[in-house]
């Protein structure tokens, strides 16, 4: 059986969709609920800052991939030969 | 944004004396689970690395360890993020005439009460455990007329001075109110 490993890569786009709409829930909760000061607004923005980092990091070892290489499991499974013959 | 200077239905004349959070221990713990969640893949590359090279090679196994790492690392920095909200969010504003509790429960969950000084009539303080008695860090709790505790600020810090503010805060309250009524109710 053959298949792409992008679908590996699809996958982790469905969690980052995921994770992007509570990574806005939780700037929304910080900036509508948050006291009106530096301590708010700065930790906001080292947090946004660290994500971007890290969805950067992620970015440059995941470009590194050639993700339309093909695999191949249970190779030689389901072929038509009778044993001990 | 809250403005700290604009109080929920702000009362005429009303002057904020204190605002309280959690003390800092309590994030500095989850911050240490958090820094230990950080370094745990390091372990784990160096344990694969150490029994099978080959498994950096493979074409399967590569991208699933980038993509889970990547993975990882995001959902670990985001669930700090949402731990540190729940430690800032959650705020007892201590004022001349009200004490406000604002506790945000989770997301979408965010629960405002208030109490006038007035109706106070007992104030506790408690510091159990080792590490709160060395941190000087407890519970303060609030009981009015009714039957229901009311108030309780948890794990906040110098437990004993916020129960003497509050306590002062009621008898000077109960003072200025006897004399607007021009009764002396004690």
């Amino acid at each position: 059986m053959t298949f792409s490993i992008s679908i590996f890569l699809y996958i982790f786009w469905v969690f980052l969709a995921l994770w992007f709409v509570f990574f806005v829930i939780a700037i929304y909760h910080m900036l509508n609920f948050g006291a009106k000061n530096f301590l708010t607004v700065s930790t906001t923005i080292i947090f946004v800052g660290i994500a971007i980092i890290i969805l950067m990091t992620s970015s440059f070892y995941i470009n590194q991939i050639d993700w339309n290489t093909n695999v191949e499991i249970l190779e030689g499974l389901f072929d038509n030969q009778v044993p001990f013959q | 944004m809250l403005s700290i200077y604009r109080l929920p239905n702000k009362l005429p004349g009303e002057i904020i004396i204190k605002i309280v959070r959690r003390d800092f221990f309590i994030l500095f713990k989850r911050m240490i689970v958090f820094m230990l969640m950080a370094v745990l893949p390091f372990a784990f590359f160096y344990l694969m690395i150490t029994t099978n090279l080959g498994l950096l090679e493979s074409e399967i196994i590569y991208p699933i360890i980038v993509l889970s790492t990547s993975a990882y690392y995001l959902f670990t920095w985001l669930f700090f993020f949402f731990s540190f909200i729940d430690y800032y969010l959650d705020v007892w504003i201590i004022t001349d005439k009200r004490i406000i509790d604002i506790q945000q429960r989770g997301f979408f969950s965010r629960i405002i009460s208030e109490l006038k000084i007035f109706r106070i009539q007992d104030v506790t303080s408690e510091i159990q455990g080792a590490i709160p008695t060395l941190l000087k860090y407890g519970e303060v709790f609030i009981q009015t007329a009714g039957t229901d505790q009311r108030f309780k600020f948890h794990e906040v810090p110098d437990p004993n001075g916020i129960r003497d503010i509050i306590i002062k805060l009621i008898q000077k309250n109960r003072k200025e109110q006897s004399q607007e009524t021009g009764l002396d109710t004690f």
